[in-house]
């Protein structure tokens, strides 16, 4: 289906370089997500963590071409989807992309889905548009869809609407919607946060499954270490706008350096600790149009250091394939 | 649909029916000036007077007079005219067909342009579009119509002399009425002539009589856009890689219909009312300009005739815009289950 | 919001500080009009008929020769005191019965509410020729009229306000501590629900200004000589053909003390009562 744009094989499927977002809407000009690098390879998922604030959901929606222009753009950088590069293309080619190349879930499914539309028709308009079906042949795609996300009776579910289901359904079906096209990338922000933990763990199942059966590569954005443990490969900490900390999963979970990723892990309940108790990180994600000089991460850190309140820390390989932002790399 | 709401609804209608028609009847019998004095004029003798008021009943009890009246108006007798001295049901059919003609129009076309201009507003929102749409509407919602239907007279009429000035079609036009509105009547007979020039007239009055709820469409429109595509289905809608004529047209009008047909509904009284001034101002032939010639004649029957036409015709649109909403909204249309 | 800060608020938006302008300005012609106003409103001039605007008369004159802006500032005078009294007679009765039927609920509220939504049953200007016809012709009843029509309209907004209230913790609070009725209403439920009054009221002043010109046009309203402005715009009706000036100043000036209403409303909503966007 997509042989006809240039592919270029050293390339990773996804390649993001230095991109910057930023919010023009308020008082003062905001920075969102500031010169954020990744790499996604070919079935690979990569979980982006953090608070809310973070950024996180700022750098799906930038991929996505989502930014509402009256309030910010991308104002940096590149974002290449098999070198194609996605930042500039112009509206109509970025509409064959998104929901075809690269589609996105979200974190409400209560409220995702249109309330006057039946799920099978919100779910036949992406398949219509995108694989050029008639109505036919998309309503029988649509029931595949819905039987292969795990709907039982799909066959009535497609004339259902949104009111009618719960929001596990919900999802289910905005998973179908996202999957519908085969794509080579789907963008899940918090796709399981609202939902009870039971239907979180059939969620999560149901993406790492399809993934598989699909082919296609995963961002996977949480704020919660555990979904990340058991579907990521690769993880981009973020605070307050920059990536913190970057390393393959079972790296991160084993050695975290960045004082912020210890923080979190900290605060996670843990089954076999002696103490009960948890430790949150102290203080509040500072707000972004204040930012203070040096480290954002300064008030709220342990080890703050002198160095920290004057100057930005740099973002440096702790390993070869570990890189972390704190001046603590620094001085041995 | 619920059928238990519906059935609510036509119990409520029928009070409200019960309620307007005590009032009407009481306050036309508050109007002072005595109608069969009006009619046989100063020189009457008192024996005639007499004998008038005995023939239109305004001898009995006002309690015997109003269950007359109810029972009459139940079996679709409003009476005689009191200055034509004809049925005035017979008087008020094709009128009530000429001021459905008229409002039909004027709310077509409020509905087609204050929603395209709504959502424009909205789209092009903090925009020269936006402001112009805006002002404009403020200036319509504040529009005093009479002066505005004498406005395009003067303009259309007497300068350009490009439009008729009154009235519904050309003196001595001549058509065979089967539903009463011109314009379709005349489609029936495939008389076009007829139905250009029956569209010539209506232009006029009913771009006057759609001024006011245009601009409150508008309005309404806006706001109910701006909010919706706030929304998050919208986003979805353009995560899936739908162009944006389909996310405004499909998923956020779809939406934002609920308030504008509630708005709608509103405004339907307030075109009927509007009817008043404007069918005046056209010599329009309606049931707004009758309801006013009677009420100076004191011609009591067919006042309280058109008065009930009016509120009944209002009750009945704001039923149909509750089972418009219950048709547009599935979570009132279908029951979860 | 503290009172300084509220006044700030009406002043940086863009509406109040248009409405209160265009309003002001009429307010001004009707204050000073008689010293302003360049000739007598009533006096005929049998040899000025008709005439177009000119050096002399800004505005032209009317069928009896009588200077249009002389009778236009006058007639400020009328409209601006129109608006005050019908609104006065719609808004008093109107709060009164909302909080009466929002308070006590029940019965009482069945009541005035049933009785609310019959009046409502008609269309308003329709209501209100039937209301002036029966109290005949005159500018006093055309104020009652247009004042009756609207009651119900207040006494819903001020019952929907108060049900809203009613509810929250501290009328409740006061109740329990043993507040009687009257003290509860006037001064509790009564100054928070202003804003959504007040608003409404500075709508309802363009609406009455508009409605009242309607009966003056349809001849319901003030009578001739007097300079009402939807009387003067009946007279010019004669004369459409040979000078429509006559009918189009009347009209302008209602258009503009009604927009001035409306912008001034509007604005007032936005800085007051946010929720109550329509």
């Amino acid at each position: 289906m997509h042989t006809l744009e240039k592919t270029d094989m050293t390339e990773p499927l996804l390649c993001i370089e230095n991109m910057t977002t930023r919010f023009f809407a308020g008082k003062a000009p905001v920075t969102a997500v500031d010169n954020l690098s990744l790499e996604l390879g070919r079935e690979e998922t990569l979980a982006i963590v953090g608070e809310s604030g973070s950024g996180k959901s700022v750098t799906a929606l930038s991929i996505m071409g989502l930014i509402p222009k009256s309030q910010g753009r991308v104002t940096r950088g590149s974002i290449r989807l098999k070198g194609q590069e996605l930042i500039g293309l112009d509206k109509k080619a970025m509409t064959r992309i998104r929901g075809n190349r690269i589609s996105m879930i979200f974190q409400e499914p209560m409220t995702s889905l249109n309330p006057v539309l039946t799920a099978g028709f919100q779910l036949m308009e992406v398949i219509q548009k995108h694989r050029h079906m008639d109505r036919q042949k998309a309503r029988k795609e649509a029931l595949h869809m819905l039987s292969l996300v795990g709907i039982p009776e799909p066959d009535s579910r497609l004339d259902a609407y949104p009111h009618q289901m719960s929001g596990g359904m919900r999802q289910r079906v905005m998973i179908a919607m996202a999957l519908s096209c085969h794509p080579e990338i789907m963008i899940a922000d918090e796709p399981t946060t609202a939902l009870d933990v039971t239907i979180q763990a059939q969620i999560l199942h149901l993406i790492n499954q399809l993934k598989s059966r699909i082919g296609m590569s995963v961002i996977l954005i949480t704020h919660d270490l555990g979904v990340v443990a058991q579907t990521a490969q690769k993880v981009l900490v973020m605070y307050a706008g920059r990536v913190v900390e970057q390393a393959w999963v079972q790296d991160l979970f084993d050695h975290p350096v960045h004082p912020y990723t210890l923080g979190l892990f900290a605060s996670l309940p843990k089954i076999k600790a002696k103490t009960r108790r948890l430790t949150p990180i102290r203080g509040m994600v500072p707000s972004l149009d204040k930012l203070p000089q040096g480290c954002a991460f300064q008030d709220r850190c342990d080890k703050v250091m002198d160095v920290c309140r004057k100057k930005q820390p740099p973002f440096v390989a702790v390993t070869p394939d570990h890189f972390s932002r704190c001046w603590c790399h620094e001085s041995p | 649909m619920n059928s238990s709401v519906i059935s609510r609804r036509i119990v409520q209608l029928i009070l409200i029916m019960i309620g307007v028609s005590v009032v009407v009847f009481l306050m036309l019998r508050m109007i002072p000036g005595d109608p069969a004095q009006l009619l046989l004029g100063e020189l009457a003798s008192p024996e005639e007077l007499a004998a008038l008021r005995h023939d239109l009943g305004l001898d009995r009890s006002l309690l015997v007079q109003y269950t007359i009246f109810v029972k009459n108006m139940l079996a679709g007798d409003f009476g005689i005219s009191m200055r034509t001295g004809t049925p005035v049901i017979n008087e008020i059919i094709p009128r009530l067909a000429a001021t459905v003609e008229l409002s039909v129009a004027g709310m077509v076309i409020a509905t087609v342009f204050g929603i395209l201009a709504g959502i424009l507003s909205a789209v092009y929102k903090n925009t020269v579009v936006d402001y112009t749409a805006m002002l404009s509407a403020l200036v319509g919602v504040s529009m005093p119509v009479f002066w505005l239907g004498l406005m395009l007279i003067y303009v259309f009429a007497v300068h350009f002399q490009v439009m008729p000035m009154m009235g519904r079609m050309e003196m001595g036009t001549e058509m065979h009425a089967i539903t009463g509105l011109v314009l379709v009547d005349a489609l029936i007979h495939m008389d076009f002539a007829v139905f250009k020039d029956g569209l010539r007239h209506l232009v006029l009055p009913a771009v006057t009589l759609s001024t006011i709820p245009m601009a409150i469409i508008a309005r309404i429109t806006r706001s109910a856009m701006l909010e919706v595509m706030n929304q998050d289905y919208i986003r979805t809608a353009r995560a899936k890689g739908m162009e944006e004529s389909v996310v405004i047209l499909r998923h956020a009008l779809g939406n934002a219909f609920l308030p504008i047909i509630t708005v709608l509904g509103i405004n339907m009284g307030l075109l009927l009312g509007g009817a008043v001034l404007t069918e005046t101002i056209f010599s329009w032939p309606g049931l707004g300009r009758y309801v006013v010639d009677s009420l100076m004649g004191r011609d009591y029957n067919a006042v309280q005739a058109c008065i009930l036409i009016f509120a009944v015709l209002m009750a009945l649109i704001n039923l149909g815009v509750d089972v418009m909403y219950a048709f547009l909204d599935p979570r009132i249309r279908v029951d979860g289950d | 919001m503290g009172r300084w800060d509220m006044l700030r608020d009406l002043l940086k938006n863009k509406n109040t500080v248009l409405g209160m302008v265009i309003v002001g300005c009429i307010l001004f012609l009707a204050v000073f009009g008689p010293v302003l106003a360049p000739y007598d409103p009533f006096l005929p001039a049998p040899l000025d008929r008709l005439q177009l605007p000119s050096r002399e008369h800004w505005l032209g004159t009317d069928s009896l020769g009588r200077d249009i802006l002389t009778r236009i500032i006058y007639g400020s005078r009328i409209s601006v005191m129109i608006g005050l009294v019908a609104v006065t007679i719609s808004l008093v009765p109107g709060t009164v019965l909302g909080l009466l039927a929002g308070y006590f609920g029940k019965t009482l509220d069945a009541v005035i509410m049933r009785v609310m939504d019959v009046l409502l049953a008609f269309p308003a200007i329709l209501m209100a020729v039937f209301i002036a016809a029966i109290l005949g012709p005159s500018l006093v009843n055309t104020m009652i009229a247009v004042g009756i029509v609207y009651i119900p309209h207040y006494a819903r907004i001020v019952r929907s306000s108060v049900l809203l209230l009613k509810e929250q913790l501290f009328v409740q609070s006061v109740s329990h501590m043993g507040g009687s009725h009257g003290r509860i209403i006037f001064s509790h439920i009564l100054p928070n629900a202003l804003a959504p009054i007040i608003v409404y009221a500075t709508l309802g002043m363009g609406t009455a200004v508009l409605q009242a010109a309607a009966l003056g046009f349809l001849g319901l309203g003030a009578q001739p000589p007097q300079p009402e402005w939807g009387a003067m715009l009946s007279e010019g009706r004669q004369y459409l053909q040979l000078a429509p000036h006559v009918a189009a100043f009347p009209g302008l000036a209602i258009l503009l003390l009604v927009l001035g209403f409306n912008v001034f409303g509007d604005g007032l909503r936005d800085v007051l009562d946010p929720t109550l966007r329509t």
